[in-house]
């Protein structure tokens, strides 16, 4: 028995073709977090710090982008685009798109809760021994905020892996979308196709899980050290 | 790069195009509702089984929310539209095949599969935020266990819950707009409808966009009113003393 059908939901024609299957979700999901925390460290910032009009815009950014529904941000970027500027996008960029502004509307809120639940007190004693409004900022806020939300910011890269699922839904060959074409092609496959799917998400979103796990009690137990 | 799109809201505005919208929202609201009560109800028993002292209820229950809060809706969604059928018995497979409404009824316990891991996780952490100190004092007013459960945990367990529980509500009122992968009739399948009968889509696709917007925001905005108001109440002791269901034996 050939195990075609598994290298093509696993890496697609990778390495002589294009890659496809869970190597695609995996890329996707790895390129957006990092994209969308570079976007939202300013969204957030402009939220908690900015003007009248930047900070209504961040904040309504990020409110519009946070209460739509994935699959119609992605229909946004992959059809209506195309028609409002005028130039076609393949399915793969308006999927990169489409998960980087909703990554980057989720990340902003918990940089924004991560920055927001550093203790006062931390603050007003750095302002009280004579840093500067930044120094502050860089030597306080940013180190306690970053450990406060790597919790957060663990589950919400499982959700993004996760949320990867729906891109198929224009035309990405993604790990759903090869998975259904090898239960099409061959219908006896279908259970295991469906399986091999499912264990695919379940086995990368548990080790994401467990890194974020790890990384979590590392954070903390520097925390320790320096306190005590 | 130039805006070359002109709107035409009269397509919006034609009935045939209005029905669709019309249905799709009727749609969203029965998937969002029936799919939230069912994964209620399925995070209360995963919760149950987690917490109970039984071990052989324990395990089975954490190792099916390791699992699944892991595996996406859209997933469950395709596998009780396609598969389920398939495994049942020929008989009863063929029936739900041929049975119009089934798109409907996988879509609904799909989801509710999904959110009902979420629920049952939310659920049990906040019973487990009850303190001890709370269910010592309970204990020792003289309260029987189902006393305790009904006057004095489970209201507490609820305050603590209700605002993870909205938010996963919200989550699954947007979730909902993952049914048209199989076809259901809800409003993102509605402007895609619109898009490809009337190339249309775009006016279509902004009155939805708008739709989950103002819907979110609304339920955002009442639970956080909710929250304040339990919030609030939880300070005032009095208040919880003077309540006649806290019937405490004063002797």
């Amino acid at each position: 028995m050939s195990l075609d059908w598994l290298s093509f939901m696993m890496i697609g024609g990778w390495p002589d073709g294009p890659p496809g299957g869970l190597l695609i979700n995996i890329g996707l999901a790895v390129s957006c977090f990092l994209m969308g925390f570079i976007f939202a460290v300013p969204l957030a910032l402009l939220r908690m710090a900015g003007g009248r009009i930047s900070g209504f815009c961040a904040t309504a950014f990020i409110e519009v982008l946070r209460s739509t529904p994935l699959i119609l941000l992605l229909f946004w970027c992959h059809f209506l685009l195309p028609i409002i500027i005028g130039i076609n996008i393949p399915p793969l960029w308006s999927a990169f798109i489409a998960l980087t502004l909703y990554s980057s509307a989720y990340q902003a809120e918990i940089v924004r809760a991560g920055f927001s639940s550093v203790p006062s007190g931390e603050v007003e004693a750095a302002q009280a021994t004579g840093l500067s409004k930044s120094q502050v900022f860089i030597n306080i806020v940013i180190p306690q905020g970053l450990r406060r939300m790597t919790p957060a910011s663990a589950s919400f890269a499982v959700s993004l892996f996760k949320d990867t699922a729906v891109i198929y839904v224009v035309g990405v060959i993604d790990l759903m979308q090869s998975g259904l074409i090898a239960a099409e092609r061959n219908p006896n496959k279908m259970l295991i196709s469906y399986l091999v799917m499912a264990a695919g998400f379940a086995v990368v979103g548990m080790v994401i899980s467990l890194i974020g796990y790890k990384l979590e009690n590392r954070l903390n137990f520097t925390r320790k050290v320096v306190s005590e | 790069m130039e805006f070359t799109y002109e709107f035409d809201w009269s397509v919006i505005a034609r009935h045939e195009y209005r029905d669709y919208l019309l249905y799709g929202v009727a749609y969203t609201f029965i998937i969002a509702f029936f799919s939230t009560i069912l994964s209620i109800l399925i995070g209360i028993v995963i919760a149950s089984g987690r917490l109970s002292p039984v071990k052989y209820f324990v395990w089975p229950c954490s190792a099916w929310v390791g699992v699944a809060r892991h595996i996406p809706a859209v997933f469950w969604i395709l596998f009780f539209y396609f598969v389920f059928p398939e495994i049942l018995p020929d008989s009863l497979g063929s029936i739900l095949h041929s049975w119009g409404s089934y798109a409907l009824l996988a879509g609904i316990v799909a989801l509710s599969i999904d959110n009902g891991t979420y629920v049952s996780d939310i659920l049990r952490n906040g019973v487990l935020a009850i303190s001890s100190g709370e269910r010592e004092a309970a204990k020792s007013c003289g309260l029987t266990s189902k006393q305790q459960w009904v006057c004095c945990l489970l209201p507490l367990a609820t305050r603590i819950v209700l605002p993870a529980l909205a938010n996963r509500t919200i989550h699954n009122f947007k979730n909902s707009s993952l049914c048209m992968v199989i076809g259901v009739t809800e409003l993102t399948w509605a402007t895609q409808q619109i898009e490809s009968l009337s190339f249309r889509g775009l006016e279509a696709t902004l009155v939805a966009t708008i739709f989950y917007i103002v819907i979110s925001l609304i339920f955002g905005s009442v639970s956080h009113k909710m929250e304040n108001r339990l919030n609030s109440c939880r300070y005032s002791a009095k208040d919880v003393l003077n309540k006649p269901s806290l019937s405490v034996p004063t002797t």
